[in-house]
């Protein structure tokens, strides 16, 4: 987790609020630790993805702000920069997000994510996520406090 | 976990001259269920009595309670969501100059009905 995440810093840099300041191998450590217990304690769904060759982690994948009465997943992921444009995150993304339809009962599963973020867009579009709205001024960017951004909801519904 | 709200109530002003604070009507309420400090980011929400819509009064307290939010708590961004078929929710948002940003499916439970997934209106207003 730590080599992919600094090999790919200027991309999660861009997007990610979690990368402004990379976490440490220690850091990366107590992350692991704190996934296992939000998933034990239901909060989140989190998966790593590894390559086949040699099992190494280049990306995760997952839901948060999970909702179990209303069946509503927020789905959110990154990739190991080396890795990317190659349909990859695509084929997790629709993995995932059927997973959630067939066995997590998901009534509703949508992604947030910068209005400028094309990779995230196309991954979500890949999916068939439908662009339910673009909301304006609803997060500031992430490397610049002093900016506001607009963000676009995808989403797919039962 | 706190949940910060800040909430208005709405009172019908009496007719009568000089008529003291303690005779106005109590008529609903309006105000922020949500509020984001660091984003500059609130939620609005309001309900009225039955008996005292179509008035133009719900009108009235929502424009007051958006042009507040803007020059007094510095919003970048105000929001009201509402059920897609609440026609007369829409109607006074809409005229008070919110923007349909989209329609957020399946993205409620029916206040009456907890089996029944519904759409929600998501309206903004924005500070450019």
């Amino acid at each position: 987790m730590f080599d992919s995440i600094q090999a790919s810093k200027p991309e999660l840099e861009r997007w990610q609020a979690w990368a402004q300041s990379p976490p440490t191998l220690e850091e990366c450590e107590l992350e692991c630790r704190s996934e296992i217990a939000r998933i034990a304690a239901r909060t989140a769904v989190i998966y790593h993805l590894l390559t086949l060759e040699n099992a190494v982690l280049i990306g995760e994948i997952g839901f948060s702000v999970i909702d179990w009465t209303l069946r509503k997943f927020e789905l959110r992921f990154w990739l190991d920069s080396r890795f990317t444009g190659r349909g990859l995150m695509t084929e997790a993304a629709q993995a995932l997000t059927d997973f959630a339809f067939e066995s997590l009962e998901a009534r509703r599963v949508f992604m947030l994510c910068d209005s400028r973020n094309v990779a995230a867009r196309r991954v979500a579009e890949k999916c068939g996520f439908a662009l339910e709205a673009t909301l304006k001024n609803n997060a500031q960017d992430v490397q610049n406090s002093s900016a506001w951004v607009d963000e676009c909801v995808y989403a797919r519904v039962e | 976990m706190l949940h910060e709200r800040l909430n208005f109530e709405i009172f019908l002003r009496s007719q009568r001259a000089r008529a003291p604070v303690s005779s106005d009507l109590f008529i609903g309420r309006v105000g922020f269920v949500s509020l984001n400090w660091t984003l500059r980011k609130f939620e609005m929400g309001y309900w009225l009595d039955s008996r005292f819509t179509g008035q133009g009064l719900m009108l009235e307290a929502v424009q007051t309670l958006t042009q507040m939010a803007f020059s007094t708590l510095k919003a970048r961004r105000v929001e009201i969501l509402c059920d897609v078929r609440n026609t007369g929710s829409r109607r006074v948002v809409e005229k008070a100059g919110f923007a349909l940003e989209g329609i957020l499916r399946n993205n409620a439970l029916d206040m009456q009905n907890q089996t029944l997934w519904v759409d929600d209106c998501m309206y903004a207003r924005v500070q450019p």
